[in-house]
Order: C-alpha cells, then structure tokens, then sequence
C-alpha cells in the first residue's frame, strides 16, 4: 500500500490543481488532532499534499496529521475518506 | 478570482464529510491505519444514510472487533466466537422487520464459524455478513490462519505458507457462491480512496439485499494487518 502512496495523481491532475490552487482558496479541513493516532494515510493521499504529521505529540502519545499548507487545500474529501478513525471533517466552498 | 479566508469556507461552504452521528465518542483501540477502523466507519455511515439507526441489530464476533458495540450507536449482540450467523438467524426470525447484519473477521467467520456460516447461507437467511478477511490472526500475534495465501508470510510461517505443509488457503467466497441461498455477494478492499468508496457501496447493497428479503447477502472485505506484517 505506501508504494502506491503518493503516486496517485495523473500528472495533468497535477497540473490542474496547480493552477486551480493559484486562482482561488476552495477547502478547508478540520482535524480532531485529540483523536488521530497519526497512521499518515490521510497525509500520503491527499492530493494537494497540504498534509504532514506535527512535530508535537498529542496527549495519546501520537504524532497527529495537521494542516501545514491550509492554502492549498481544494476540499475534496480525500483525506476523510481514507482516515480510519474519522477525525475530518472536509469543507468545500 | 477572489481568495476567501479558511473561515468563511468553514462557515459557508458545505460539507464534503464530516464524522457520522453514528460513531460515538468512545477511541477505537484499533492500531493505527487499521483497515477495521475505515469498515466501522462506513457501516455506520450506510447505516445512517439509509436512516436504519432505530432498525439495525448487528452481532458482533470475537476477535479484534469485539468491542464494536462501544463504537457504532446501534442495538447490538456480542455472539460467542463463530456464532454470529446463528445468532442473526435467531434475531431476524423474531424480527423480520430489521436489519440484521453480522460483523467478523476471517478467524471467526472463516475458521471456528466455517459451520455457521455455510449453513446461514444455504438457508438462504436474510442477514446480512460484513466479513474483514486480513489473512492472519491478528489479534493473538499474527498466526496462519486458514485463508492465508500460499507464500503469505505470518508469525508461525516465517518461510511462507506452503501447501505441503500447511494444505491450501480457504476461499469462503468461491465456497459460498455456489450455494442457492445466497442473494448478493460482493469482495472489496479499502486501500484507497477509490476502493473505500466501492466498499461502501457494497455494504449498502447488501443491505437493501437483506431488507428486500432476497436471501444472504455477503461482503467480503479484503483487509490488511499493520502491526502482524512480515
């Protein structure tokens, strides 16, 4: 599965976003960082990459996923799909 | 193009996915990334999206799901281990009227309860199986267990499965096909976004399968075992 992680998006998809990114801000994302156990798989799919594990643990004893780009999230969904545990919850304007 | 604050976005926009009512409150003990974790989660929003929260009696199984019943806010039995097909036959019999599903892993459904199963599906009972097959044992550390693939390296195969040795993996799939009580049969897997999705699907389908009363409705769940990986 992580081979397949990050190799998920068509280079033209690749190109769309990017350009979608630089017109317009259209996601947002909130994370229950209390419930994440930090598995990453939200962080390896998300298309956007805006993702990443903070440095800091939470008071479970897990590195939780965080918004380090908010930017450029595109609030697709992604992210609350695959996160086991349900922790997302995905805005789109 | 205009750019709009993160804020407004929460604020104005609409939701792509939030957690469902479903789910309490309570933390899953699953590992991290555990595959069960993403099957609970989709039970409960098929559950919620068909509005079946005050109709939906699930069994539970033993295994590393036995504490679904603290995670997903519906009626549930806990059934001793294998049993759940027995027991669903029971609750659906008494209650026509309800959605009665069991949830098991490979260790119970295809080993202890292979009995059960085979004969809740040649009945043709009107239940429905969300079966998560990861293979292994995970929950006692990762043994063979009888659906591991030949070559599948495990805790107590640690050359791989051998067919000499071990004999040959049990598909319960291509075993239950064949027989006529069976009315919906899906197998899916939850590795991507994508697969989730249709995994969703599946368990939604094999619900409506069990309500409209066209026999046994099965969902095998191709899962994997994160912490017992070789």
């Amino acid at each position: 599965m992580n081979q397949t992680i990050g190799k998920c998006i068509h280079p033209l998809h690749k190109a769309l976003l990017g350009a979608v990114r630089a017109t317009v801000r259209c996601g947002a994302v909130d994370i229950d960082a209390e419930r994440c156990k930090g598995c990453g798989l939200c962080v390896g799919w998300c298309p956007a990459q805006t993702l990443a594990l903070s440095a800091e643990a939470n008071l479970r004893g897990y590195r939780h996923s965080t918004q380090v780009r908010p930017r450029d999230c595109i609030g697709c969904g992604t992210c609350a799909t695959v996160c086991p545990d349900g922790c997302i919850t995905c805005y789109r304007k | 193009m205009k750019r709009t604050s993160t804020d407004t976005i929460r604020r104005e926009g609409r939701v792509v996915h939030r957690r469902t009512p479903l789910l309490t409150d309570a933390h899953m003990h699953y590992c991290p990334g555990c595959n069960h974790a993403t099957v609970h989660r989709l039970v409960a929003e098929v559950l919620d999206e068909m509005g079946l929260q005050a109709d939906a009696i699930g069994i539970g199984s033993v295994g590393c799901s036995v504490f679904i019943y603290n995670y997903i806010d519906i009626d549930w039995i806990q059934a001793s281990h294998g049993r759940a097909p027995a027991v669903a036959t029971a609750v659906k019999r008494l209650n026509p009227s309800r959605l009665v599903f069991t949830y098991q892993g490979d260790g119970d459904l295809a080993a202890i309860g292979t009995a059960e199963t085979i004969h809740a599906c040649n009945r043709g009972e009107n239940i429905a199986i969300i079966y998560v097959n990861n293979s292994i044992y995970g929950m006692t550390g990762g043994q063979m267990a009888p659906t591991t693939p030949l070559g599948m390296r495990t805790s107590t195969t640690p050359q791989g499965r051998d067919a000499r040795l071990h004999g040959y993996p049990l598909d319960i799939c291509r075993l239950l096909r064949r027989l006529s009580g069976v009315g919906f049969m899906a197998r899916r897997r939850v590795d991507t976004p994508r697969h989730i999705r249709t995994a969703k699907q599946a368990i939604r389908e094999a619900f409506e399968c069990s309500l409209a009363g066209r026999g046994t409705a099965v969902v095998e769940i191709m899962a994997e075992c994160l912490t017992n990986k070789f």
